[in-house]
């Protein structure tokens, strides 16, 4: 069940009337039956895996709470141990043995051995990179000391199982949402007005820009032999505003979803493309994931507090993982390489800057302009790595870009007419810095703005739903 | 549970607002909405609009829009359809209905045909096509349907039935919702929801650089209001420039499975149209002599012809053959621009042809009581 299908809708709607008509308790209870229909209804044979993931970590946050009202350190750490074996288990086995297995494979072979590896072909459970994130949050916070557990598993499993971000975020932490499920509820007209325009762009960053930009960049990624470097850099250009407008739509659908039940989701986009620089793109970018990495990972190694290249290594290492998590695949590694890359260069700059007390002060408008395009260019350049799914592409597009050869000019006005739509939602987005802007508006200007969205959508709508991308992370 | 530093919310949530809830507001702005949609409703189905926004894609292909287009162009002008054209490119290009009229208002017959051929239908689609297009928008008396010998076969020509079954109408025909109706009856009517695909569609037009590379074979060549759609150029000129090289004439079998599967179709159709108290006509469409060039190949034709005749004996419906079981009554190059379309010239000929086979057959059959 697709976010911006008909079929979801009416699922909302059921659940809302249903929603309204029930008392704090009945809500949860019904949200929680609700929420696991919603998965099931992707794949009824993994909802036994999400049930083991929430009572593993039930489990596991009372123990580990106990143990450290006890002061038993080695209790905690047991307690710790199982929540991060049991999770990281379940996620290495369904999402990387066959990825593992396949470069073993591929290493013994370059080495001159025969092996014969076991082949499983293991289906990806949806949703199971976001919501092992968060279960594991939530023991590693207990265990922090930051959080007592939750007592009621019904609270806990619709944390964990909560429809509108479980199946691709935001990853949310337990101490911000488990509150929300624990106590009663409050939806006010606002709310209702924030969570449908809220639905309504996410509606519109998916079916009026993404999907389109998608189907014309699919068609450079399939054959880029057949087109000349304008058309291939534009491909680069549409990849990157199907990503952005595909994940960020999701992200806004999901939140307005959760506005209408009276709940808070955090904002996973921020205008990312108009970062000025590349640490600042990844405080825009997938914030839900940014920021669990740097505190579950980047600063438990050690963060920039142990030396220059102890902070080079912890960024990379964080990167890499980071990459690893949206898939199992070279590609992946190589783009979270990448970026790790440009954001150790960026903070050995810094340093260099620091050190030296250097002031930089050229014009600030031109300063942010030209290190805005510059952290945009290198963004949408390391898209092409997570988009190409095999080397062969990634080669064959490579050098179609380099060659370049002349023609094809006309394909940049798809990329003007997607890159303006995107606009239209992000710069009053940054100049208000509200992205709920247009409840600022007029009735008549806003209702407008409404009606031309619709026509925007309609005319936009593919003959079949796409799925979002990040749904197969 | 205080939140953290580790809390995800490293931006403030915004402030609710703490307005009472009011019916009235909340009714206020979606009526503002539709009302400015029934706006652009408006002028969407304004005829300058239509024709300077691309073709619109309620059905799958712009093809099938251009004739229901012009079919319902047609029933404003004249009121009813009296005779319906159905099959492939074949009856889309030989078949010329204003010829047809004029050929039978000759006898006295005040008759409208109009054509409804559709490249690439083999005769489950047109089967498809009759059922849940033609005859509950045309209602016409008559269903012509053109076939060759060709059709009988599958071929990579053949549109696709999953393709077919993409389109927004076309994928609604076979679902068993209790929203059927209403959703095709939108599909049908709203001009809004008439244009789906339609940015995409266009944007991807410029995927090379250039524009225009994608126009159907509609959208390249003039079709007249009755739905007849010429073919240029000649065989000869086609002949000539070695356009046909891949041709051959025919050696697959007169009957096997797949045959028998394309006259269950085509027999399907007639017993449609029976149940709509539509009569149905089966006509075989003359291609080029050199179809049946081979040695026994007037035999394999005149075994051709009389399977559709049997079958029109068992199935209780008429069946016309203009050639007489004789493949070499069209061999005239000037009258085709491949084996099987014909130039303007061949489909005048064939017409007239047909209207004289036909028309005797109209008299107190017609629909002249309907009007």
């Amino acid at each position: 069940m697709l976010f911006h299908t008909p079929q979801y809708f009416l699922f909302l709607a059921i659940v809302l009337v249903l929603y309204f008509s029930l008392n704090h308790r009945g809500q949860n209870l019904m949200l929680l039956g609700a929420s696991v229909f919603f998965y099931a209804c992707w794949d009824y044979r993994f909802v036994s895996l999400l049930v083991a993931s929430c009572v593993l970590d039930f489990w596991a946050g009372r123990y580990i709470y106990r143990a450290r009202l006890a002061g038993d350190r080695a209790a905690m750490k047991r307690g710790l141990l199982a929540s991060l074996t049991g999770n990281l288990g379940m996620l290495g086995f369904f999402k990387y043995f066959g990825f593992f297995v396949s470069s073993a494979d591929s290493a013994l072979r370059a080495l001159g051995f025969a092996p014969s590896l076991p082949v499983l072909n293991i289906i990806l459970p949806v949703g199971i990179s976001f919501y092992t994130f968060q279960t594991l949050s939530y023991a590693i916070d207990i265990y922090r000391g930051q959080l007592d557990p939750v007592d009621r598993f019904l609270d806990f499993a619709l944390f964990v199982a909560f429809f509108p971000h479980m199946v691709a975020g935001p990853i949310m932490r337990a101490v911000d949402l488990l509150p929300q499920m624990t106590r009663p509820r409050v939806v006010t007209q606002a709310n209702l007005e924030r969570g449908l325009l809220m639905l309504g762009m996410g509606l519109f960053r998916k079916v009026a820009i993404a999907d389109p930009a998608g189907m014309l960049a699919d068609s450079y990624f399939a054959d880029p032999s057949t087109f000349s470097t304008i058309p291939l850099a534009c491909g680069l250009v549409l990849y990157g505003l199907q990503i952005y407008n595909d994940f960020a739509g999701y992200s806004d659908m999901a939140r307005g979803a959760a506005w209408l039940l009276g709940f808070d989701l955090m904002r996973n986009f921020r205008q990312p493309y108009f970062a000025k620089n590349i640490a600042d793109f990844w405080k825009r970018w997938h914030i839900s994931l940014s920021t669990w990495l740097r505190d579950y990972l980047y600063i438990p190694l050690g963060g920039n507090r142990k030396g220059p290249a102890r902070t080079t290594i912890n960024l990379m290492l964080t990167m890499l993982l980071g990459g690893l998590w949206h898939g199992a695949s070279w590609n992946f590694v190589i783009w979270g390489g990448l970026h790790g890359t440009y954001l150790a260069i960026h903070h050995t700059w810094r340093r260099w800057r620091d050190a030296r007390q250097i002031e930089w002060t050229p014009a600030p408008l031109v300063t942010r302009v030209l290190s805005t395009a510059v952290v945009y260019a290198l963004v949408t350049f390391t898209w092409l790595f997570f988009r190409a799914h095999d080397t062969g592409t990634t080669i064959a597009y490579l050098s179609g870009l380099l060659a370049l050869s002349p023609g094809g000019e006309g394909a940049l006005l798809p990329v003007f007419v997607l890159w303006g739509l995107t606009l239209a939602i992000d710069v009053p987005q940054a100049v208000t810095e509200d992205e709920l802007f247009l409840l600022r508006w007029g009735f008549m200007p806003r209702a407008a703005v409404v009606a031309t969205a619709c026509l925007v959508i309609l005319f936009s709508g593919q003959m079949r739903h796409e799925p979002f991308i990040y749904f197969q992370f | 549970m205080s939140r953290s530093s580790t809390s995800s919310f490293d931006v403030a949530a915004p402030r609710g607002r703490t307005r009472q809830f009011s019916l009235r507001r909340a009714w206020q702005f979606p009526t503002c909405v539709v009302g400015l949609l029934v706006l652009a409703e408006l002028i969407l189905r304004a005829p300058w609009t239509v024709s300077t926004l691309p073709i619109r894609t309620h059905y799958h292909e712009p093809g099938i829009v251009r004739r229901v287009e012009a079919l319902e162009r047609v029933l404003a002008e004249r009121g009813s359809i009296d005779i319906l054209f159905v099959g492939i490119s074949i009856v889309r290009c030989n078949i010329q209905p204003l010829d047809f009229d004029r050929a039978v208002l000759d006898r006295g017959l005040r008759e409208v045909s109009f054509n409804g051929g559709l490249s690439g239908l083999w005769p489950k689609a047109v089967a498809l096509y009759v059922e849940h297009l033609w005859l509950p928008k045309a209602h016409p008396a008559i269903v012509v349907q053109g076939i060759r010998f060709g059709e009988l076969h599958s071929s990579p020509r053949a549109r696709r039935e999953t393709a077919i079954m993409s389109g927004p109408i076309e994928s609604r025909w076979d679902t068993q919702r209790a929203t059927r109706a209403i959703e095709i009856g939108a599909l049908e009517r709203v001009h809004l929801l008439q244009y789906r695909g339609t940015l995409p569609r266009w944007l991807a037009s410029y995927e090379s650089g250039a524009p225009g590379q994608d126009l159907d074979d509609d959208g390249r060549v003039a079709t007249d209001a009755r739905g007849w759609t010429p073919r240029l150029p000649t065989l000869d000129v086609a002949l000539s420039r070695g356009l046909l090289k891949q041709e051959a004439p025919y050696s697959a079998p007169i009957k096997d499975a797949e045959t028998e599967a394309t006259l269950r179709s085509i027999a399907r159709t007639a017993e449609l149209c029976r149940r709509a108290h539509v009569r149905y006509v089966l006509v075989n469409v003359p291609e080029h002599a050199f179809r049946w060039s081979t040695p026994g190949g007037a035999e394999r034709y005149g075994e051709y012809i009389d399977t559709l005749r049997a079958l029109a004996a068992s199935q209780s419906f008429e069946f016309i053959d203009v050639t007489n079981r004789d493949p070499r009554r069209f061999a005239s190059d000037a009258e085709y621009s491949d084996y099987h379309h014909m130039s303007p010239a061949g489909a005048h000929r064939f017409t007239l042809m047909l209207a004289s086979e036909l028309g005797p057959r109209l008299p107190g059959t017609l629909t002249a009581g309907r009007r």
